[in-house]
């Protein structure tokens, strides 16, 4: 297996992430993920971002939108607000979740993972180094071409921008 | 308990728990807890206190308390609630809604 | 002591900030910004300003350095920018274009 990098606690991460290994996030992240390698996201770890990989297991906070080629898993600790699209997903009891799930298990390999990627510049690095982000859920990477997975491009898409506000979105029970 | 031979098409309230080993088409409104087993078919709105699914249910679903669903549930549709297990093999496309909050992204790391 | 290692296979296109050690194997095209020391190895390419306690080069690196105590550009290291440290070793066979400026008032 691949090298582990891991964003430690004490860590923030913005922009995007690309690579062929495993990544252990116990800090933060915000922008996009994506690796041809498996994402454990730790208990009192967050990542606000679009992120695609093999796996991806989640004990932590997510916003955004979440792709996996083989599975998801919320732990119990997990509290997500993404649009989560794989073939496999185990959501463990005191998860909580909120957006769509896309298990259709339409491909999501090919077209993304082709290259190991050259990441485009999204932004111009300026000399004093303040790259501007692309919003979290909108991909940085090709589309997958399979309508099934349009369920993300929905304007209720749960998939918050930078200066999220999720009181907005609080569930209020009906009764 | 609506048996394995069994197709309801309508409109199914009640005060008590039932169990779907056949089909129903229509809606379902129980103040108490909905299982569909394993082979039953669901084509339905569904408001009930728990709900448990190892069979297939197509169409959107409130529930006030907890919905599972089991390793071989097909489910398609809304769903509605303050808890959620998705076991390993359950199949899932739709909407998920449960009451909680994200707090909002702190301000970010101090420029020097 | 927490350390964020990026792996030699990653690519970050952004800023990594924080309180912890990062080690780079990979590529980081942005900034870089921590209290502790930042270790630049063999296989990492950086392009980036780096704010830090501490940096050791042994990789690439492009992009200015501010070090509240100590800059070492290993043998292997080769770095373009300028330097702002109060130590700074540049090893015999390191490669290094920019300016030195020690005189970092604390």
């Amino acid at each position: 297996m691949a090298a582990t990098t891991v964003i430690a606690a004490g860590s923030v991460v913005r922009g995007h992430l690309t690579g062929q290994e495993d990544l252990l996030l116990q800090g933060r992240v915000e922008g996009s993920v994506a690796l041809q390698g498996n994402l454990d996201i730790e208990v009192d770890a967050r990542a606000d971002a679009t992120i695609e990989a093999v796996t991806v297991r989640i004990q932590g906070t997510v916003v955004g939108r979440v792709v996996a080629r083989e599975g998801i898993e919320l732990s119990a600790s997990a509290r997500v607000r993404a649009d989560l699209v794989a073939p496999r997903l185990v959501i463990a009891e005191g998860a909580l979740f909120a957006g769509a799930i896309d298990m259709s298990g339409a491909p999501v390999v090919r077209p993304v993972f082709t290259a190991p990627a050259p990441v485009q510049p999204v932004a111009t690095a300026s000399p004093t180094g303040q790259p501007s982000l692309a919003p979290v859920g909108q991909p940085s990477l090709a589309p997958v071409g399979q309508p099934s997975l349009a369920l993300g491009d929905d304007d209720d898409d749960p998939a918050l921008p930078d200066g999220v506000d999720a009181k907005n979105i609080a569930f209020k029970k009906k009764k | 308990m609506i048996a394995a031979g069994t197709s309801v098409r309508g409109q199914v309230t009640g005060a008590e728990d039932l169990t779907v080993e056949g089909r129903v088409e229509g809606s379902v409104r129980l103040s108490g807890n909905l299982s569909i087993a394993k082979g039953a078919e669901v084509k339905a709105e569904v408001e009930v206190k728990a709900l448990d699914i190892s069979g297939s249910l197509a169409g959107n679903s409130v529930a006030t308390e907890s919905v599972a669903l089991s390793s071989g549930a097909v489910v398609t549709g809304d769903i509605t609630t303050p808890r959620l297990v998705i076991a390993d093999g359950a199949r899932y496309s739709g909407r998920v809604t449960m009451p909680f909050e994200i707090p909002a992204l702190g301000a970010p790391a101090p420029r020097r | 002591m927490a350390i964020t290692h990026i792996g030699s296979t990653l690519v970050i296109e952004g800023e990594i900030s924080g309180s912890d050690a990062v080690v780079v194997q990979g590529r980081v095209k942005g900034s870089i910004e921590t209290s502790q020391g930042v270790v630049i190895e063999n296989s990492a390419h950086v392009e980036a300003n780096l704010t830090l306690d501490t940096l050791e080069v042994a990789g690439d690196v492009k992009g200015n350095v501010t070090a509240a105590s100590r800059v070492e550009i290993k043998p292997e290291g080769k770095m373009v920018g300028d330097i702002k440290a109060p130590r700074i070793l540049i090893a015999d066979g390191a490669h290094f274009k920019g300016n030195i400026d020690m005189d970092v008032g604390r």
